[in-house]
């Protein structure tokens, strides 16, 4: 018999279920919700997602066990490929979204998950990137999770930007989690009414960035993957998970 | 903190969870559902939805927050727009269906919400029509809430018919709610394995047309916006929710 511990509680006014053994939310009684678990045949990119890759990169379904989708990006340096819902959430409404992923190769690319104010940004731009220990956020607003192999230290971080101001870059500690190729961990986004921006790992709060994104801005879900040698690389993502109040 | 005051009880054998504040449905425990809350990029009327206009009527994503999906008829007058489920709903299964609709001009247009016995109807018909005092019904059986311009009074109303017999029409009071342009409201049709139909309004009880449509025909989730001018009109449909016992 599997383990699981699955608990409820009451979070913004919604009703989530989550496995306290992994950090999942297995569901959210909620008004608005996004649920897509890529146990489908292909990514749809006409009707439920928008994909942007430069220079052939993909976003594909791969019959894991569970489903999940599979970001390819190009073969060039840089190359990226951004992957979003439609701009339909705003922290007005209490917006919390939810990813478990995995880096293939933790040496040699980025990511960022999170909200974001656009469904994608320049070619050979995500989100957010973090070179040395200086980030560049490409969004105006967003609430991100990330790990970039460009940075000086290879972690996990997350951060909010408000209105081109970006908050404090917070780093889940190496005892907690070094980044591996392979290893899904479940990444979380919770954005209140006043814009405070709180961030959780496998379950756990990390940080809050109090007043961290413009309220009144239109958001998506938002995945980004970016290249960081001249050769493909790809991430896995299991599942993606979004809700909010009417 | 956002109030919700969500709460749960047990209708024909399935559970539901509403928030009191709204009178919306939030989650279900039923075998059979359907729910659209239109946060994808476009309508899949190849895989999801019927959709059936004439002369340029569309039905399309409006990335508002929450997701909404806008009907939008032709420019000539009776031109209509159908939208609809697949057959697969029956009053045998105690099938419920909810959706959150605003009209964008109450005086010149008309909607049908509900469940019929058919995706669609004749050019420039819905289901059932109402002008002055009188209901046209098209559809042989069909319980929908509707809301005619062409009513000598401006009302939210509903009804039943089965196998042709027009039930009687029940008309939320003015003093509950008058048609406003742009204003949402919820519209709710539960049907019972006697085929008694009760209609619901901003989650409140309204009527109850007893044996009000034949318990053996397959139905469909409908929705049918129809012009009654010389322009194009509009319908925002916030989400759509349906579910039954299998």
């Amino acid at each position: 018999m599997s383990l699981t511990r699955i608990k409820s509680r009451w979070t913004g006014g919604m009703l989530e279920f989550r496995d306290e053994v992994t950090g999942e939310t297995v569901n959210a009684y909620a008004p608005v919700k996004l649920f897509d678990d890529f146990t489908g045949l292909a990514i749809d990119n006409t009707n439920d997602w928008t994909v942007a890759g430069v220079n052939g990169g993909t976003a594909a379904v791969t019959a894991a066990i569970g489903g999940h989708m599979r970001l390819t990006t190009g073969g060039a340096d840089d190359d990226d490929i951004d992957v979003a819902s439609s701009l339909t959430w705003e922290a007005s409404k209490f917006c919390v979204c939810e990813a478990r992923i995995a880096m293939n190769d933790v040496a040699a690319t980025a990511f960022c998950f999170g909200f974001a104010d656009a469904t994608g940004y320049a070619a050979d731009q995500i989100a957010v990137t973090y070179n040395g220990t200086t980030l560049t956020s490409n969004a105006g607003d967003c609430a991100m999770w990330f790990m970039d192999s460009e940075g000086t230290s290879d972690m996990f971080r997350c951060a909010a930007v408000n209105n081109t101001t970006a908050g404090t870059v917070t780093a889940v500690p190496l005892a907690t989690a070094t980044p591996t190729n392979a290893v899904f961990h479940t990444f979380r986004v919770q954005i209140n009414s006043a814009g405070d921006c709180a961030f959780f790992f496998d379950g756990e709060h990390i940080y809050t960035q109090l007043l961290g994104i413009t309220t009144t801005d239109d958001l998506c879900v938002y995945v980004g993957f970016m290249n960081h040698e001249i050769a493909a690389n790809t991430l896995d993502v299991d599942y993606i998970k979004a809700w909010q109040l009417r | 903190m956002p109030v919700t005051r969500i709460k749960s009880r047990w209708r024909g054998g399935m559970q539901e969870f509403f928030d009191y504040t709204t009178g919306e449905t939030v989650e279900v425990n039923a075998p059979y559902k359907i729910y659209d809350d239109f946060l994808g990029l476009a309508i899949d009327n190849t895989n999801d939805w019927t959709v059936a206009a004439v002369n340029a009527g569309t039905a399309t994503i409006n990335a508002a927050v929450g997701g909404h999906m806008r009907l939008t008829t032709g420019i000539a007058d009776n031109d209509d727009v159908e939208v609809a489920s697949l057959l697969t709903f029956e009053a045998s299964k105690h099938c419920v269906c909810e959706a959150r609709i605003a009209q964008n001009d109450v005086t010149k247009t008309s909607f049908n919400f509900g469940f019929a016995d058919a995706t669609g109807y004749a050019v420039d018909l819905l289901a059932c029509d109402y002008a002055i005092a009188t209901l046209t019904s098209t559809a042989p059986d069909c319980a929908v809430w509707f809301q005619d311009s062409d009513a000598t009074t401006p009302l939210y109303r509903c009804v039943a018919v089965a196998n042709n017999v027009d039930g009687t029409v029940t008309a939320v009071p003015a003093a509950t709610a008058s048609p406003v342009i742009a204003e949402f409201h919820t519209y709710r049709v539960e049907i019972n394995s006697s085929g008694d139909c009760s209609f619901f309004f901003d989650g409140d009880f309204v009527y109850t047309e007893s044996a009000g449509i034949t318990t053996t025909d397959d139905l469909c989730v409908y929705l049918g916006f129809i012009n009654r001018e010389g322009a194009a009109n509009t319908l925002d449909v916030d989400y759509i929710r349906a579910w039954q016992l299998r």
